[in-house]
């Protein structure tokens, strides 16, 4: 089953793939390195909520990066580089799809729901006067929809809970998960027995999961924005 | 913010389409079908070859002809088809390594065969990755297609390799003076890093075993093994499902003559498909004449069907029918299977590379014919 699920992901050429304990992994040996990476991400980024930062964003960059020239072949490599190279891409692609649902995509769905719901009552005077103590209500919010339209924001764009400072320790933890990963996926695929094998098909089924859910975020956050443009549109078609 | 949530949507367009263009470049690697591996012969001297067949064009490209002892010898595509593996020889086994869509050089391995035995080739060789997998006599060896390294690992006793995606398993009577039955058989994988067998199971063996060997089959989910083996005269399927024998098969009645040999899965596990070789039925015209052709047999209980392909003039060759193997493609909907086995037993208008179309019900056939070998002219027949 796992099987024929990754094979709408991966061509699962044989002879690019680990077999640990002579157990042949679902996918490739990059993409096995690429939905592992992204569990582990995933994991950094519930745990450790890494601000988006300019460098944060330039180095996970520079590791989606490194796809072309491996992914293309142009570097000659062998199954640890092509387990690596997917590893680092699995990393960058997390942190770029974190950025929209981020820490925060329950409030941002409920917000922007009640902000249609209450937009779209016939007595519009009556209900952006409460909607303003109202909103608060749905929790976590610092900024009522009232507030942010004084002062230009539509509701949908509201900020989510108050962005904790990045500490150091949580950029060396995120660094440190990040090394262990790059060390401790192949040792596993190259080195270890059957329950590695099962340990690394939990991880990529983990990360094809994931990463599923965070495009599906994404979608969810791109089409609520829409619907609140088209209604807010609809209903203030002067504005 | 508003600069924040640009850059935001931006780069997460950038992420998204960076996942869907590495899965789609991925996807894109998979197995056309579209070039088959056969043997053939060379037309100046007769001598065996190993040709490509294009389905798209219809053309036959020869690779490679063998040496004159290198009348035995097995083909076989390498896991991302860009080489042709063959092995070949009588006394000393070779192994030569042909890049196909590379432009790397020809590989050329002697194998230390000829002071341990040589290997069991009545099956393709199995290939892992870049390492080729041969058993010889309780000698489980790998060879490096790319270095040449050579690894062994003394088994115990000789394994009958199966290739499959997912692995490679192997088949072995147990030792009864071990801690086995009698006839019993011990089928399981082959960890191909350090070569040995991993977790096996046991099957009561139901085989009598004759000059052929008892075959065997792995399923594409690797859930259902199927042994095709001899008892009393009378081959049948022993269908085995999660370790455990679910079913019983006939493959044929003793009284239909017929050799039933190679099985293999289809793509979904519910069908066997394999070849067979059966007294033609209306022998009225050649005494020994043979029915050569494929063999479908339902898992479900539904009855098996004969598909026939071509007649075998002269049984005295029917030694060589065991290499009378057939290959399902990825897509599972084509069979192909060669006649070049049978070389001198065939007319020569049956000496092709055979098509089954799976997915049509009447299972038309496709037949593509191979150059016969010019016959030995008095000149050419060595003096005695």
């Amino acid at each position: 089953m796992l099987e024929q699920l990754f094979s709408f992901v991966c061509g699962q050429n044989p002879s690019h793939t680990w077999a640990p304990g002579g157990e042949l992994l679902p996918c490739c040996e990059r993409c096995t390195g690429l939905y592992a990476g992204a569990a582990i991400a995933l994991l950094l980024q519930f745990v450790l909520r890494m601000r988006p930062t300019a460098r944060f964003l330039q180095l996970h960059g520079l590791l989606l990066m490194m796809m072309i020239p491996l992914g293309f072949h142009w570097v000659a490599h062998g199954a640890l580089v092509r387990t690596g190279s997917g590893l680092f891409f699995g990393f960058g692609v997390v942190s770029l799809l974190w950025l929209l649902p981020g820490g925060h995509l329950p409030a941002r769905i409920i917000h922007t729901v009640a902000e249609a719901v209450r937009l779209s009552r016939p007595s519009f005077g009556e209900t952006r006067q409460r909607a303003g103590k109202r909103l608060p209500a749905f929790g976590g919010l610092t900024r009522s929809a009232t507030t942010a339209r004084s002062t230009g924001h539509s509701g949908c764009e509201i900020s989510g809970p108050a962005v904790r400072p990045q500490t150091r320790p949580q950029q060396l933890l995120y660094a440190a998960g990040l090394a262990a990963s790059f060390v401790v996926v192949p040792a596993l695929a190259m080195w270890g027995g059957r329950i590695a094998a099962l340990a690394l098909t939990m991880a990529v089924l983990v990360g094809l999961i994931g990463l599923g859910v965070l495009v599906v975020a994404n979608v969810g956050v791109g089409m609520a924005w829409f619907i609140s443009r088209r209604t807010r549109s609809a209903l203030h078609p002067a504005r | 913010m508003n600069l924040n949530r640009t850059r935001d949507a931006v780069l997460t367009l950038i992420g998204a389409a960076a996942l869907l263009a590495y899965v789609l470049a991925c996807t894109s690697f998979s197995p056309d079908d579209r070039k088959v591996l056969f043997p053939a012969f060379e037309a100046a001297t007769g001598a065996v070859a190993v040709a490509v067949y294009d389905r798209d064009n219809g053309s036959t490209t020869k690779l490679m002809a063998l040496p004159s002892d290198g009348n035995l010898f097995r083909a076989v595509w390498s896991d991302d088809g860009r080489r042709v593996i063959v092995l070949s020889g009588m006394k000393q086994l070779r192994l030569t390594v042909l890049p196909f869509k590379t432009t790397e050089p020809v590989r050329l391995l002697e194998l230390p065969s000829d002071a341990e035995g040589f290997p069991n080739l009545i099956m393709s060789p199995a290939i892992v990755g870049s390492r080729l997998l041969l058993c010889v006599k309780t000698k489980l060896t790998s060879i490096d297609m790319e270095t040449g390294a050579v690894k062994t690992n003394d088994v115990g006793s000789e394994l009958l390799l199966l290739g499959h995606p997912r692995g490679v398993f192997y088949l072995r009577p147990v030792d009864p003076k071990t801690d086995g039955k009698e006839d019993e058989y011990e089928i399981g994988r082959v960890d191909a890093s350090n070569l040995t067998c991993v977790p096996p199971f046991r099957v009561p063996s139901p085989a009598s075993s004759n000059k052929f060997e008892p075959f065997f089959a792995v399923s594409p989910d690797t859930r259902r093994v199927a042994l095709l083996a001899n008892h009393d005269g009378q081959q049948s399927f022993y269908i085995f499902e999660d370790q455990k024998l679910a079913r019983t098969i006939p493959a044929a009645l003793p009284t239909d003559s017929l050799l039933v040999m190679h099985p293999r899965f289809s793509l979904d596990g519910r069908t066997l498909y394999a070849t067979f070789i059966r007294k033609a039925s209306n022998p009225a015209k050649e005494e020994t004449a043979h029915q050569a052709g494929i063999l479908e047999v339902p898992l479900d209980g539904a009855p098996s069907r004969q598909v026939p392909l071509f007649t075998v003039s002269d049984n005295s060759n029917l030694e060589a029918a065991n290499g009378f193997q057939l290959d399902v493609s990825h897509d599972g909907k084509t069979l192909a299977v060669c006649s070049t086995f049978l070389k001198e037993a065939l007319k020569p208008e049956d000496l092709a590379l055979y098509f089954v179309d799976l997915t049509r019900a009447d299972r038309k056939v496709t037949k593509i014919p191979i150059a016969a070998p010019p016959k030995p002219t008095a000149a050419s027949v060595p003096a005695k």
